[in-house]
């Protein structure tokens, strides 16, 4: 579907600000398909967003007939420009969000593995725990190994419970990597140590 | 659900943010009443669709009632009277709630009644 001609746009722009009551459901009929059409094709966003954003366009227009002037270019332009503000806003609002929502679960993943809430379940994870912890004094290595043990394997998890403040995530990888071979170690050592016994 | 019907209904639903809309003045009348698009469909003998439209409309002034709701009725095939009538109470109901007026949903079904028996 495409935008009307200019024509059409001028005598739809007029009707709006003449108050014809009946505009407004005509402005949708004909603007919102090419808007989100538009949206999808330029910004590649998701269908959700196009229609949200080119109705939100859409009102935004309609509250404020005047702030479009047509000797400025075509009513499209002027919508589709609205649409496009509107599709970044949401995407920029979701990011944030996303961000609010991992940042949160993450600490309640680490929270959720510490040792005396997941080891201690068992009286024999107790007793191995406690054997770890003769061997690590380190608080965050023991977190650390606490969701190794856990079967967490996420580098940010990891990261956090060792207090690594690395400034790049590659960074942040390696050193990750590092202090989880170096408890894998312990662990071994420890290991073989039971065994022996 | 096809592409028109999905994006007119989110249309409709953001339509009842905006003051100037018929959509804002029926979501005054349905929270008030506990009632849906549905029956407002059923008032309008009409389908929700068509209610949907009606919502993206701009609200008849006072100064051009009967001509707006004329203009209105005729394009989505309405009965003058039946819409001129939901859209009164509709603008009642948000004058009231908009002065801060408490209303009751009595008082408007007592209207509702009123104006049914007048039409019959």
């Amino acid at each position: 579907m495409q935008f009307p001609n200019s024509e059409a746009e001028i005598t739809l722009h007029q009707r709006i600000l003449a108050g014809d009551p009946v505009a407004p459901a005509d402005l949708f009929a004909h603007f919102v398909e090419p808007l989100m059409s538009a949206l999808r094709h330029d910004l590649r966003c998701d269908s959700e967003n196009a229609r949200d954003s080119s109705i939100d366009a859409l009102f935004d227009y309609l509250r404020s007939p005047t702030a479009y002037n047509p000797n400025r270019g075509r009513l499209c332009t002027f919508l589709t420009q609205i649409a496009k503000h509107k599709v970044v806003d949401r995407i920029r609002s979701r990011s944030a969000e996303v961000r609010r929502e991992q940042e949160f679960s993450s600490f309640v993943e680490v929270r959720e593995s510490a040792p005396n809430e997941k080891m201690e379940r068992s009286v024999e994870a107790g007793k191995l725990w406690g054997k770890i912890e003769q061997v690590v004094e380190n608080e965050q290595d023991r977190l650390a190994l606490a969701l190794i043990l856990d079967g967490e394997r996420s580098t940010e998890a990891l990261a956090e419970a060792l207090g690594i403040e690395a400034t790049t995530a590659l960074e942040r990888q390696r050193a990750v990597k590092r202090h989880r071979d170096r408890l894998m170690k312990i662990l071994e050592r420890l290991g073989e140590k039971l065994r022996d016994e | 659900m096809t592409n028109k019907e999905n994006w007119l209904e989110s249309a409709a639903r953001r339509a009842e943010r905006e003051t100037w809309t018929i959509g804002w003045n029926l979501s005054h009348l349905a929270e008030l009443e506990g009632i849906s698009s549905h029956e407002f469909a059923a008032e309008l003998k009409c389908d929700t669709a068509t209610v949907q439209w009606l919502s993206i409309c701009k609200c008849p002034g006072a100064e051009r009632f009967a001509e707006d709701v004329e203009q209105i009725a005729s394009r989505f095939s309405l009965d003058v009277k039946r819409l001129a009538g939901l859209i009164r109470r509709a603008n009642a109901v948000t004058a009231l709630a908009d002065s801060g007026h408490t209303t009751s949903a009595g008082m408007f079904l007592a209207a509702r009644d009123r104006e049914d028996e007048d039409k019959s």
